[in-house]
């Protein structure tokens, strides 16, 4: 990054971006959590891994929770999906409390977590036929998100015939087949190569645009969350509280190119300080120095 | 000979099929449900560390001579161990498989008809691959109850009067038995499961060849019904409703 270029507070918004906030503001509210607290109890005593988070996301948002490890944004997500009961607060999609897992809520993992045992189609068709629907529509409807997520060639295949990112496509077409409400995103693209996470996040943005959905995305890589969110929110650490809830200025639609401008740098570089602060940087290892002490090498 | 062998097959099989019949319904349910695994195990415990030997006597008294009493001994060796085996493999399928599952709206009956249970499968055949070579073993000793019969009746007279040479043809015939059985089920294995990934380029060579005339009318009735759902398609639907 160049010193001398001066960037613009990553509060200032172009008045097109603007306006798109104003819009957004006034959408109905999907996904509301109202002062959410989790508390694990451990050999050591207890922990508090969330403490006192609240904040609510539009309809057809996508928000990223950001934040460092061992923030509790894994278990903000599974709270928010209904895989795990909070100590305090409470979960409203659409004004109703969650109380356990369901389908209006999708739910996409690191893991893939495809079955095994059935095909990329017969996958996508579980949610469909947990619902009752008929073997002949429940295929209909799977190969119309197996066509969205472009692998109408692999429908038969089995997933431990695809590579990684096809199987993450395939996970999200299986979640989006049940039509839910919100998405939630649980590090999706954490296990693929950079290249491979580059695409998919391409591939993400662009079926978000075709599909009436909002989705919260948790993630630990700061570009990603820039680069796809509308708003991300920043998580402290020990206890996981809100830091702050971040208005990515960034136009749309995200292109890769954007990555370069202002807008995109300064907020990058404010989330990077609110993550990292100054002074608290990691003490350089011995290892380390060795290494660099060869001037050859530097 | 040929009828001995037969019968002694036929004692296993029994044995052995009933073990699963309850063994593996008992299994799946002590490893999905908690409340199960309480009420089961501690007597599934304590009943295996019985030698199902000691039980033989009382076996011919309730089932009489005959070849119940030793189906029933090849039963009590095996379910025992089965029961424990199976729970056990139950518990080690993925959880975030069950957890995909609750996400995308399956009740825990369903969870258990469509995620555990073909998700175990693979896991489970093999467990019944190495509980059958026990079950070998306990059919020695239940052909020895009541009235002697099968392989090892003829091996226990022979061995009496130290006719050897036609004693170690038996044993060598029932090791046989049991090593070709086995390879042929983990063979089988890939036919079965294709999606566990550990067929052989043959074994999935023959399940397309089986399968294809399956899939030549499973595709015309597919191109079929979806003609005839363009064609009319308000008022097949309603019809279909």
């Amino acid at each position: 990054m160049n010193p001398q270029l001066e960037l613009p507070g990553y509060r200032d918004q172009s008045p097109e971006v603007a306006a798109r906030f104003s819009r957004l503001r006034e959408r109905p509210v999907v996904l509301e959590v109202r002062g959410l607290g989790k508390k694990f109890e451990t050999p050591r005593g207890l922990i508090t891994a969330l403490d006192d988070v609240s904040f609510s996301v539009h309809k057809r948002e996508l928000m990223c929770v950001i934040g460092p490890s061992g923030c509790g944004k894994s278990t903000l997500v599974r709270i928010l999906a209904g895989l795990e009961t909070p100590s305090a607060g409470e979960v409203l999609v659409h004004g109703q409390p969650v109380l356990g897992p369901g389908p209006d809520r999708g739910m996409v993992f690191q893991g893939y977590t495809l079955f095994p045992w059935l095909s990329v189609k017969e996958n996508v068709m579980f949610g469909p036929r947990m619902a009752g629907k008929s073997a002949f529509s429940a295929e209909g409807e799977a190969r119309e998100w197996i066509d969205l997520v472009g692998l109408s060639k692999f429908e038969n295949a089995y997933p431990h015939q695809l590579s990684g990112g096809m199987k993450q496509r395939v996970a999200i077409a299986r979640a989006l087949a049940n039509q839910p409400r919100v998405l939630f995103m649980d590090e999706p693209f954490g296990a693929l190569d950079a290249q491979t996470r580059c695409q998919m996040q391409s591939y993400l943005l662009d079926i978000w645009r075709n599909v009436d959905i909002t989705i919260v995305f948790i993630t630990h890589d700061l570009d990603e969350a820039v680069f796809l969110s509308d708003r991300i929110l920043v998580l402290d650490a020990n206890p996981g509280r809100v830091h702050e809830l971040v208005e990515v200025p960034v136009p749309r639609p995200r292109s890769e190119a954007q990555i370069f401008e202002a807008p995109f740098v300064a907020t990058r570089k404010h989330i990077d300080r609110i993550m990292h602060p100054p002074g608290q940087e990691q003490k350089e290892t011995p290892v380390m120095r060795l290494a660099v002490a060869d001037p050859d090498v530097v | 000979m040929g009828d001995r062998y037969r019968k002694s097959l036929r004692v296993i099989f029994m044995g052995f099929l009933w073990a699963c019949l309850i063994g593996i319904p008992l299994g799946i349910l002590c490893g999905v449900f908690d409340f199960f695994s309480k009420l089961f195990e501690p007597f599934v415990d304590f009943f295996r560390y019985m030698p199902a030997p000691t039980f033989s006597t009382l076996l011919v008294a309730v089932l009489l001579a005959g070849d119940a009493p030793k189906i029933a001994l090849v039963f009590i060796g095996t379910v025992f161990q089965m029961v424990l085996v199976v729970s056990k493999t139950t518990r080690l399928l993925d959880p975030s498989l069950l957890e995909a599952a609750q996400t995308l709206g399956a009740k825990p009956r369903q969870m258990v008809a469509r995620v555990v249970i073909p998700g175990i499968l693979p896991n489970l055949y093999n467990d019944l691959r190495i509980l059958l070579g026990w079950a070998w073993t306990w059919l020695v000793i239940a052909e020895l109850i009541g009235v002697k019969s099968g392989l090892t009746e003829f091996i226990e007279t022979q061995g009496r009067f130290r006719n050897f040479d036609r004693v170690y043809p038996i044993i060598i015939l029932i090791g046989v038995t049991g090593f070709v059985m086995d390879q042929m089920l983990s063979w089988l294995h890939g036919i079965f499961f294709p999606w566990a990934a550990r067929s052989g380029p043959l074994s999935r060579g023959i399940v397309t060849l089986l399968s294809f005339p399956f899939r030549v009318i499973a595709n015309v009735a597919r191109q079929r019904m979806a003609a005839a759902d363009s064609l009319s398609s308000s008022s097949n639907r309603n019809a279909n409703r």
